[in-house]
């Protein structure tokens, strides 16, 4: 037998292990009654989860604090645990049937447990890195996000999150720790739902094609991140390196985020209601140039023709009083959302379940724009005996988006914005009587007919399935062995529908009127890994030592089918392409991966002192070059908690860790860099082959990341003050990179490993909680992050990437700089740099501060303040605006020149890029909200006890925004999610403020 | 502790052993393209279907850069404005205004360079792959390597334009000729000697079709109907070898060539129009991206530089032919006061062909050496056919070198308008550059393009 076969041989066994014999004892059991208390404002507490130790037994105190237990005969140990307060175990003594818990604050949340294997957890405590946890309350607590990453904004240190558009229904770009990748692997991180490795692509729906605004990246589509409802998340974990995610491998070089579902617990059948309604408006409305006579002689030239029949029509306007603001018209809407969410859980002492169903529904500000998703949930738990635990989570989503036309677009009018920019306010463009609309005379498309037939449709119908099995082999005195498999696929079916009617203007201009392309995905993931995990704890003269050693295998697998059709030349209200004179298959993908991982991981705890761990991962993809290699990402950590040793006696200080960690992971090629391929072309009939302009390197390697973090974490005064300090150093080396070859030898790019970037960075967090009385606390929490990139080798030639040109502003890549360095014309052929620098797209740092405070102990106020300070956008909204003399400030003059200020800038563009690079700097209320608990008095008289609970609020979300930027919103990029090129402005959907009025009723 | 029954449990297990744990659960098998063919089963072995794909992919990738380079030396030379609203570059960048330059990422300069060179990519590709074949004769072969090397020289004709060599004529280097490896490329020549190797590329060419049979071994579209065996091959290979002779001002050259070439001094448009074209259709082939509707309301189309018809001599079909007068100009916000009243007129539709040389030219160049080399009356002959063919009066201006010189550019600037860029070419050429006109856009004339970043 050859080595090849091993591995057949070790499933083999797994599959045994998994067939293990139970059997599961009656017991008696006794019933306990109790009160939980905040310890410091002596007052019952609420929603406090309860469970029986070592089971899935539990339950949640009531309005007054109350609750009520079975406890079975051989286990006496009561865990409470409530968000904010450290964990308490309470053993009843036998006999004892009513207990009173005094609760104590938690600032720095070090009982909470945090997931560091692929099979084993951690306390919070005893962990070596800056792993961020957020629970419910700050994902969908207090606002109604739309999406899951749009709700981390300003919550996680380290991390850059940016909206590219105000566009409903997502399209969020987030980098952690900086740049991962130039491009070539995944910029962003890998998200894991339940053990479900989410797809987060952005599904091409061919929408830059019809409206002419070039490749797939300006299709404006949302990461599909999107479709997972906020609303049934419990809490998720952001890994923000590869220190922390080295046990992931080859897919963690851009981070990992862990996503955990609600689930329910034993006792009385809970029934959780939740509805929202709000309203969206336009953030930051720019306003419109006015015409004059004069004005329309410096566009159009004084004396000529164009001139005296601009000021015809601009008189003819004038004197109607038919003057539009045409910003104000389009994006001047409210629109309204809604979320309705409905919770039930509950279960027994075996099974416990978790059911749910959500409606969101919101309209943008554009109108004819919006979001939709259905959610339905089933999370089941299951015990079979004492020794196996199983668990099943499905989910099922629909989501619907329109998302308008905005953005880029060529010859086509395709876009609102870039319609508007060249729009005057007197020109004609209102719906006739008969429902028809005017042409444009300023440009392609008249806007408001595009917004009213025009269709960017896209339908997601998803699927996501996880099972778990999790058995104790063996569980000795001192030792214990476990068995942990699991299980999951994530199926996703798209269906696109871009649509221009025959009758718009372009399509009028052109030989075959109308154009539709209609697009399908279907996209299965699957991934599974089984784990062996050994427990033992050794006693020794120095205090125990708890070692866990787990090893295992992990399989990921992704089949991908795109298709995309089009017809042009449609009949009259035809959306199906078999009614054009031109049916085209436009673009057919299929994509397959496979991926296959060992782990092992070995960790060692000293009593609480000194805790370690070191691991290991071996990883191969077929996306390799060479697919049957395995890569080895290595990791090891070590914490050591201070104040846990003798010799630490200095009590204000109750928490002292300092840690460090390291580790190393990849980044995959994109899918199709490693094949040589030949591409069909049609011509005069005829089949033709053409060669591929992209080579290959047989060689090509990963991307290997390699992060080194150092920090401490303290808590002070009874927990009052805690301040965590992070300082990291990744180092991207083999970087993939296309190669840019001389494009006179027809191969123009190889995708090769060619650099190293250093990010290094540093996250400050401080968390306070300066009040805590019966009438009044106060918590807050200011987070400071930084982070500072350099490509510090290059081994081909220096390039620009991205944007549309030097002329308009591009990136560089070049040893010695940021890879985000902004440059662009004039040409500076005799220097290093052959381009003038202006800027760079990241941050100095950033900067939140989040608050919140509790009234009377049923009123509570929150807010949270983002500051991005630094970073450039290129912005090429007011390059088009100021052609079409709309921009806002157009007629001014402020350098006093006695030429208005747009055509100065117009005049500008020879000499260079300059006026396009702006700083995107800004301050955002990103979130605000006020709640009121109806006090469980009211809720005995008016509801006659039915209702456990009930919350009032209301929130905003992006209410305010302070920025010197001169468009709509800094956080904006035309291409979508970008590792470079993101931060490119082409007059974009504007942002909008939401404002959300909450009602929350538990049965 | 719990013990394990397994025997109970035997045939499950056994079942289930074999069900999950087939190899491909742990070693996945290795993953080809599933989307293309891949370049190295062709290279080697090769059947006569792959190489005829090979030779269609290289039909297409000859017709890719046609469009890019009319718009732009087209700009350049004013024979056209590319008013494309979408992207004020089109007019800012590529008339020079407000001092702009050609820089190493110029605005939607790839067809003049990255374009030809993909075409030239592909014919070595084809003589690659047919030297390392059995699947044809010697023969073939040379059918093969012929017609790439023949395509291959326009292409590398279409990259040198752009990179003329400076008024000082102390180039630092214009093109590559040697591009056959792509990791290592050979140098750039001055414009004399890649002109001097793209000739020599033509006779090798011409040398390789003349043992190649009476037949190809593979089909052509329709756009090469008359040119579809290797001794018409031939015919547009010296049509070609004329166009480079006079780049070259190798006179005599030219008219050597064009003795063997397809030219024809028979007047009428039917003779004119003689000549090799580029095929369009509808998807999955593409449309003419020169045609535009007659009249379209938009602000997205090539516009016919107005001095075209302010120069043009009365009477002149060639403007009726050509260009189309719109009920509504276009105008665009960066040439203010600027109402551009014609469209091209030339195609009956969105799959009409497209010339790549024709007899039109062929009669020009032979008009043009016969009076370089001072033999006027063959060269006022040709003119003539010309100007009856399209119903002016013979000519009747002085006959010195001067003159008749004045008199093709002017007649090349109506015959050849808006087929690849001509008459910048031409300006530069005879140093008449000063001549094209940017009162009406306030830009400027170029004198050539900058080398592409990746180059440097």
């Amino acid at each position: 037998m050859d080595t090849q076969n091993l591995p057949c041989r070790t499933g083999t066994w797994l599959i045994l292990l998994l067939l293990l014999s139970w059997s599961t004892a009656a017991v008696a059991q006794t019933t306990v009654e109790g009160t939980v208390i905040d310890a410091e404002a002596e007052s019952p507490l609420p929603g406090v989860n309860v469970r029986v130790q070592d089971t899935q037994i539990g339950t949640l105190t009531n309005s007054e604090g109350r609750f009520t237990i079975e406890l079975p005969e051989d286990q006496r140990t009561l865990v409470f645990s409530f968000v904010g307060f450290s964990t308490q175990e309470v053993t009843v003594p036998d006999g004892e049937t009513e207990i009173q818990v005094f609760m104590e604050l938690d600032v720095v949340g070090i009982d909470e447990v945090v997931v560091t294997g692929l099979a084993s957890s951690v306390k919070r405590e005893n962990l070596a890195n800056a792993v961020t946890k957020i629970d419910e309350e700050d994902i969908a607590g207090t606002v109604e996000p739309s999406t899951l990453d749009g709700a981390l904004q300003g919550k996680l240190a380290g991390v850059k999150i940016t909206s590219q558009s105000g566009a409903p229904g997502g399209g969020i770009n987030v980098q952690m720790r900086g740049i991962s990748t130039l491009g070539a692997g995944s910029s962003q991180p890998l998200y894991i739902i339940d053990g479900v490795y989410v797809n987060n692509s952005q599904i091409s729906t061919g929408r830059s094609s019809v409206d002419g605004a070039g490749g797939a990246s300006q299709d404006n589509a949302a990461n599909r991140l999107a479709d997972l409802n906020p609303d049934e998340i419990e809490s998720l974990e952001v890994l923000k390196g590869p220190s922390a995610a080295a046990i992931y491998g080859q897919r963690a070089n851009a981070g990992v985020v862990i996503i955990t579902t609600k689930s329910g617990s034993g006792g009385d059948t809970r029934v959780n209601f939740s509805q929202d309604l709000g309203a969206v408006s336009a953030l930051n409305l720019l306003g419109v140039a006015s015409w004059s006579e004069s004005k329309i002689d410096q566009i159009y030239g004084e004396g000529t023709s164009a001139a005296a029949r601009e000021k015809e029509r601009f008189n003819e306007a004038r004197q109607t009083g038919n003057l539009t603001d045409y910003e104000e018209k389009i994006y001047g809407n409210t629109g309204l959302t809604r979320n309705t969410q409905l919770e039930i859980s509950g279960g027994d002492q075996q099974t416990q379940f978790y059911v749910s169903g959500g409606l969101k529904d919101e309209e943008g500000i554009i109108e004819n724009t919006g979001f939709a998703r259905k959610t339905v949930r089933a999370n089941i738990d299951h015990s079979l005996g004492d020794r196996v635990r199983l668990s099943s989570r499905s989910n099922y989503i629909y989501s619907n988006s329109d998302r308008g036309f905005t953005g880029n677009q060529n010859s086509t009018g395709g876009s609102v914005g870039y319609t508007l920019a060249y729009t005057p306010t007197y020109a004609q463009l209102q719906q006739r009587e008969d429902g028809s609309y005017p042409d444009n005379p300023y440009f392609a498309e008249n806007p408001l007919r595009l917004i009213n037939e025009a269709t960017n449709n896209q339908e997601v119908n998803r699927f996501l399935q996880s099972f778990s099995l999790n058995a104790d082999l063996l569980q000795g005195e001192s030792a214990s062995l476990s068995l942990d498999l699991n299980g999951g696929l994530d199926y996703l079916n798209s269906n696109s529908t871009v649509y221009f009617p025959p009758f718009f203007q372009f399509q009028q201009a052109q030989s075959n009127a109308g154009d539709v392309i209609q697009g399908k995905e279907s996209n299965l993931s699957t991934n599974m890994q089984g784990l062996l995990v050994y427990n033992q704890t050794v006693g020794t003269g120095a205090g125990p030592f708890n070692l866990t050693t787990q090893a295992g295998f992990s399989r990921f697998t992704q089949n991908e089918d795109r298709q995309l059709v089009r017809g042009r030349g449609l009949a009259p209200g035809q959306l199906n392409p078999l009614n054009g004179q031109i049916q085209e298959i436009f673009s057919q993908q299929f994509v397959e991966i496979a991926d296959i991982g060992y782990v092992g991981q070995q960790e060692v705890n000293w009593d609480d002192k000194l805790i370690g761990t070191i691991g290991a991962r071996f990883d191969r993809s077929t996306l390799n070059a060479k697919q049957k290699d395995f890569y080895f990402y290595p990791k090891g950590s070590l914490a050591v908690n201070l104040h846990n040793f003798d010799f630490w006696s200095f009590d204000p200080i109750g928490q002292m860790k300092l840690r460090t960690a390291y580790g190393e992971t990849g980044g995959l090629p994109q899918f199709g860099d490693t094949f040589s391929a030949l591409n069909s072309v049609n011509i005069g009939g005829g089949l033709g082959s053409t060669v591929s302009q992209r080579g290959i390197d047989p060689d090509l390697d990963p991307e290997r990341a390699r992060e080194l973090e150092f920090g401490a974490d303290m808590s002070a005064l009874d927990g009052r003050v805690a301040l965590e300090a992070t300082y990291y150093r990744k180092v991207v080396d083999d970087l993939i990179l296309d190669r840019e070859n001389p494009v006179s030898t027809g191969v123009t790019t190889i995708a090769t490993n060619a650099g190293t970037l250093r990010n290094t960075g540093v996250e400050l967090g401080l968390s306070l909680s300066p009040v805590r009385r019966n009438n009044f606390s106060w918590f807050s929490k200011t987070l400071f992050w930084q982070n500072d990139s350099e490509i510090t080798d290059l081994t081909i030639p220096a390039f620009t990437t991205g944007g549309f040109g030097a002329a308009l502003g591009t990136y560089y890549t070049g040893e010695g700089f940021s890879p985000t360095t902004i440059v662009g014309t004039p040409a500076t052929p005799d220097e290093e740099v052959p381009f003038t620098v202006y800027g760079d797209a990241q941050p100095d740092f950033q900067m939140s501060f989040s608050n919140s405070f509790t009234l009377f102990q049923d009123l509570e106020v929150s807010f949270l303040l983002h500051w991005s300070k630094g970073g450039d956008n290129i912005n090429l909204s007011r390059f088009l605006s100021d052609i079409g003399g709309t921009t806002a400030d157009w007629n001014e003059d402020q350098d006093g020149d006695g030429v208005p200020n747009g055509l100065d800038r117009t005049d500008m563009f020879g000499p260079g890029a300059a006026r396009f690079v702006e700083d995107a700097s800004y301050v955002k209320l990103r979130e605000a909200s006020i709640y009121y608990t109806l006090p469980s008095s009211i809720l005995e008289t008016a509801f006659n006890g039915i209702l456990r609970n009930a919350r009032v609020g209301f929130s905003g979300s992006n209410l305010l925004l302070f920025s010197d930027y001169s468009s709509y919103d800094p956080e904006v990029s035309v291409f979508g999610t970008q590792p470079v090129a993101q931060s490119v402005e082409v007059t974009p959907y504007p942002s909008s403020r939401r404002l959300t009025f909450h009602l929350e009723l538990e049965y | 502790m719990k013990r394990l029954s397994l025997t109970s449990n035997a045939c499950l297990i056994a079942l289930l052993a074999v069900a999950v744990t087939a190899c491909d659960f742990f070693d996945p098998d290795t993953v080809t393209d599933p989307n293309s063919p891949s370049t190295s089963e062709v290279l080697s072995g090769a059947s006569q279907s792959e190489l005829q794909n090979l030779v269609t992919g290289l039909e297409s990738r000859h017709r890719n850069a046609t469009t890019g380079v009319t718009e732009l030396y087209g700009s350049f030379g004013r024979e056209v404005y590319a008013t494309f609203a979408s992207d004020p570059r089109f007019i800012t960048n590529w008339l020079g205004q407000n001092d702009v330059t050609p820089d190493a990422e110029f605005f939607g300069d790839g067809d003049a360079f990255n374009t030809p060179y993909a075409a030239i990519k592909q014919g070595n590709f084809i003589i690659e792959a047919v030297n390392n074949t059995d699947a044809v004769d010697d023969q073939e072969r040379n059918g093969y390597v012929g017609f790439a090397k023949t395509i291959q020289a326009y292409q590398y004709l279409i990259a040198l334009n752009g990179q003329w060599r400076g008024p000082d004529r102390s180039p630092p280097g214009s093109i590559r000729i040697d591009v056959e490896d792509p990791l290592n490329p050979g140098p750039f020549l001055s414009y004399d000697d890649a002109l001097a190797e793209i000739r020599s590329i033509l006779d090798d060419a011409n040398r390789q079709l003349g043992t190649a049979g009476s037949e190809f071994a593979f089909t052509l579209s329709s756009g090469f109907a008359g040119f579809d065996t290797p001794s018409t091959m031939q015919e547009l290979n010296r049509a070609i070898a004329a166009r480079a002779a006079i780049y070259a001002e190798d006179w005599e050259g030219a008219l050597s060539a064009l003795d063997a070439s397809f030219l024809s001094l028979e007047p009428g448009e039917a003779s004119m129009n003689e000549g090799a074209y580029h095929v369009f259709g509808a998807p999955p082939d593409q449309f003419n991206p020169l045609f535009y509707p007659r009249n379209a309301n938009t602000n997205q189309i090539l516009m016919v530089h107005p001095s075209m018809i302010e120069d043009a001599l009365p009477g002149d079909l060639r403007v009726d032919r050509k260009f189309f007068r719109r009920d509504e100009p276009i105008t665009n916000g960066d040439l203010p006061g600027v109402e551009l009243f014609y469209q091209d007129d030339r195609f009956e539709s969105n799959e009409s062909p497209f010339p790549f040389i024709r007899n039109e030219e062929l009669i020009l160049i032979y008009a043009e050496a016969q009076t370089q080399t001072e033999r006027f009356g063959d060269a006022v002959d040709a003119i003539d056919v010309i100007r009856e063919t399209w119903e002016l009066d013979p000519y009747s201006g002085s006959v010195s070198k001067e003159a008749l010189i004045d008199e093709i550019l002017f007649q090349r600037r109506y015959s050849l308008w808006a087929e690849g860029g001509h008459r910048w070419v031409d300006a530069r050429r005879y140093g008449r550059l000063d001549e094209i006109p940017t009162a009406l856009d306030g830009g400027q004339v170029f004198e050539k393009l900058a080398r592409p970043l990746s180059e440097r």
